[in-house]
């Protein structure tokens, strides 16, 4: 059994900082990317790392110094360090790595340091641009039949967006190579365009169908008639039949969301609205008709 | 080259012992490019840039600005180092 003290080249009462300070200044010195191919390296390399596993934190040092690990056999010890380490970075580079190739055939001395700062964060690599998310608020009616905008940029360009009949809030529509530029002969990202619909007082959408409050008077549910509704399209008159209740729903047929031709429905949902100061009139002519009409809509 | 094992971010999290969370911020960095970045599956060279990044993050105190500026270092003297292997078979 190593001993990991020794291994880290440090007292058996150094410090915590003391430990990490070797560790790093071990691990720089035989770290296998910087000593390719050398086996001696990568050797000692993982035995640094082991070594600081063991004892690189206050729980794990405690535990060793309490020999729960004292009695780990050099073969475990073996298989522990080969399972808890990686292969090098180079080696997976050799013979063709995605990483290394990445910065195609030009590079040469005299770009080694161009290539280096002047791609920033990114580096020289052919690294495909980032796509960027928008909103963008739109009317109801706007959702729910189609319409063309414009939304400016952040950069100042201009960019038309169609909206697809019937579209929903939160439906992102994708502008392919709109995004961030890529770098190097990397791909443009994508803009994403997340569309939010600005609620429209008494309506909701369901799907395709749009269903839409609509006031009456207890008069007009008691005799029915014909009612004047604003829809998406323009004025409707509705036939309101005799003896409705709020509630009751009245379908009009492809007045809904949609493209032309396959639109959804308006769903008029009707709802008994009381006057909101009752004329004593009224009151005095109600309770004349009450003894004799009556009823207990409970009991129905 | 051999086409290397794809594992998916979980395994890869618990593997290298790094969370997922940190794994998506390498790949928005660009540090780590798995090949479908839709669904990303990462191979042996992924697995062992986490492992390189990590250690530098943790065990070399390398700070954001730091890390690629290494690895670009590092692909670039690889990328190099292949080609005067190259250059080398050539001339013999």
């Amino acid at each position: 059994m190593l001993d990991p003290y020794a291994i880290l080249e440090v007292q058996k009462d150094a410090t915590l900082d003391a430990i990490k300070k070797n560790y790093r200044k071990l691990a720089r010195k035989y770290h296998p990317d910087l000593n390719p191919g050398n086996k001696t390296a990568e050797k000692k390399f993982k035995e640094v790392s082991h070594a600081f596993d063991q004892v690189g934190t206050a729980e794990a040092r405690a535990r060793f110094d309490h020999g729960e690990t004292g009695e780990t056999s050099q073969k475990n010890y073996e298989e522990s360090f080969n399972k808890r380490r990686r292969p090098s970075y180079y080696d997976t580079q050799q013979e063709g790595g995605r990483y290394s190739y990445s910065f195609g055939d030009d590079v040469d001395g005299a770009d080694f340091f161009e290539n280096l700062f002047s791609a920033g964060r990114k580096g020289g690599m052919n690294v495909p641009g980032e796509d960027v998310q928008y909103k963008m608020e739109v009317d109801f009616k706007e959702a729910a039949l189609g319409a063309e905008k414009i939304m400016t940029l952040p950069n100042g360009k201009s960019l038309k967006v169609k909206i697809p009949p019937g579209i929903e809030s939160g439906k992102k529509l994708r502008f392919k190579g709109l995004g961030e530029q890529g770098m190097g002969s990397g791909q443009p990202g994508d803009a994403y365009v997340e569309i939010i619909e600005r609620p429209l007082k008494g309506h909701k959408r369901k799907g395709k169908n749009i269903e839409m409050e609509v006031p009456i008077s207890f008069l007009e549910a008691l005799t029915g008639g014909e009612v004047e509704v604003i829809t998406l399209d323009g004025k409707i008159l509705v036939k309101v039949p005799a003896g409705v209740s709020s509630d009751t729903k009245l379908k009009i047929k492809e007045k809904g969301a949609g493209a032309e031709g396959s639109r959804g429905d308006l769903i008029i949902m009707l709802k008994i609205v009381m006057p909101k100061q009752i004329d004593p009139g009224l009151r005095d002519a109600v309770l004349n008709l009450k003894g004799q009409y009556d009823y207990n809509p409970r009991m129905q | 080259m051999e086409q290397s094992e794809r594992r998916k971010i979980e395994e890869v999290s618990e593997y290298c012992g790094v969370s997922s969370e940190v794994i998506f911020h390498f790949i928005q960095e660009a540090w780590i490019r798995p090949q479908d970045q839709n669904i990303p599956l990462f191979d042996d060279e992924d697995l062992a840039r986490i492992w390189l990044i990590q250690e530098l993050r943790d065990d070399f105190g390398v700070n954001e600005e730091g890390i690629p500026i290494i690895l670009n270092l590092l692909d670039q003297v690889n990328r190099m180092h292949l080609e005067v292997e190259r250059l080398k078979k050539e001339l013999n």
